[in-house]
């Protein structure tokens, strides 16, 4: 999935079983155990990862919601307060 | 405070004394910030008073999407996901908190959130607000509930730049 040099380690002990479940397994995907280890353990950091940037919603929910995101912009009161506030000036 | 200064993330700032007092976001920025700006997943950006970081903001991309699969979708639904420009991380060191520094971070992420938005068009803006407290912080600035996704808040660019005093 990542192209780079692999410059870091990560250590994991694990028991009798997971490293029999473990080497079985890249066995029959024709993977070393570290590219099991890797490709398992990348695929669902990135899915976490999606889950919080990727949000969704029923049909029906969305619908009404990007129906609405077509409703006319209109200043926001509380916004207007928020952005009135004093400046934090880029350095 | 003095003066506060607003600075792009960079391997030279000692991030390691940073304490909100929420621990998540105390070790995302200590241990992962740099290393996720490095791999453009996210942006961060420092509040400096002195030497030191008073706070912190990131922001990366994210999306809205109905759950159907494409094919699925009804009659005059939008077909594509909605993209979203996302304010993941937003914090305050324990030492600079209660003095409107978070709301006055909020509102310079908000105008990044529109530049951004004027390079390349983005509709929302959302926010992943960590517990109820930070979304009812939110809430207080005039965002809305994101329907279905608890502690997600959101706001169009639209709004943010039309309410621009």
């Amino acid at each position: 999935m990542s192209t780079g040099i692999r410059s870091r380690r990560i250590d994991v002990r694990v028991t009798v079983e997971q490293d029999a479940v473990i080497r079985e397994a890249a066995a029959a995907a024709g993977q070393t155990v570290s590219a099991f280890l890797l490709s398992a353990a990348e695929g669902r950091a990135r899915a976490v990862l999606d889950e919080r940037r990727h949000l969704v919603m029923s049909d029906r929910a969305f619908a009404a919601f990007a129906a609405a995101l077509d409703d006319p912009s209109e200043p926001v009161p509380a916004l207007g307060e928020l952005l009135s506030l004093p400046r934090i000036h880029r350095r | 405070m003095s003066d506060p200064s607003l600075v792009a993330l960079s391997a030279e700032h000692d991030l390691s004394g940073f304490d909100c007092g929420t621990p998540e976001l105390d070790r995302w920025l200590i241990d992962h910030a740099l290393a996720s700006q490095k791999a453009d997943l996210a942006r961060t950006y420092l509040v400096l008073d002195g030497g030191s970081v008073a706070a912190y903001v990131s922001l990366t991309t994210g999306s809205i999407r109905p759950e159907a699969a494409p094919k699925r979708y009804a009659r005059g639904m939008p077909r594509y996901p909605i993209p979203t420009i996302l304010i993941a991380r937003l914090a305050v060191d324990r030492r600079h908190q209660r003095q409107r520094l978070g709301s006055r971070l909020l509102a310079e992420a908000l105008r990044l959130a529109v530049a951004a938005s004027d390079t390349a068009a983005t509709r929302l803006v959302v926010v992943d607000a960590i517990d109820d407290r930070a979304a009812a912080f939110y809430r207080r600035w005039g965002f809305i509930d994101v329907p279905e996704n608890p502690n997600r808040l959101f706001r169009k660019i639209g709004d943010i730049r039309n309410s621009s005093p």
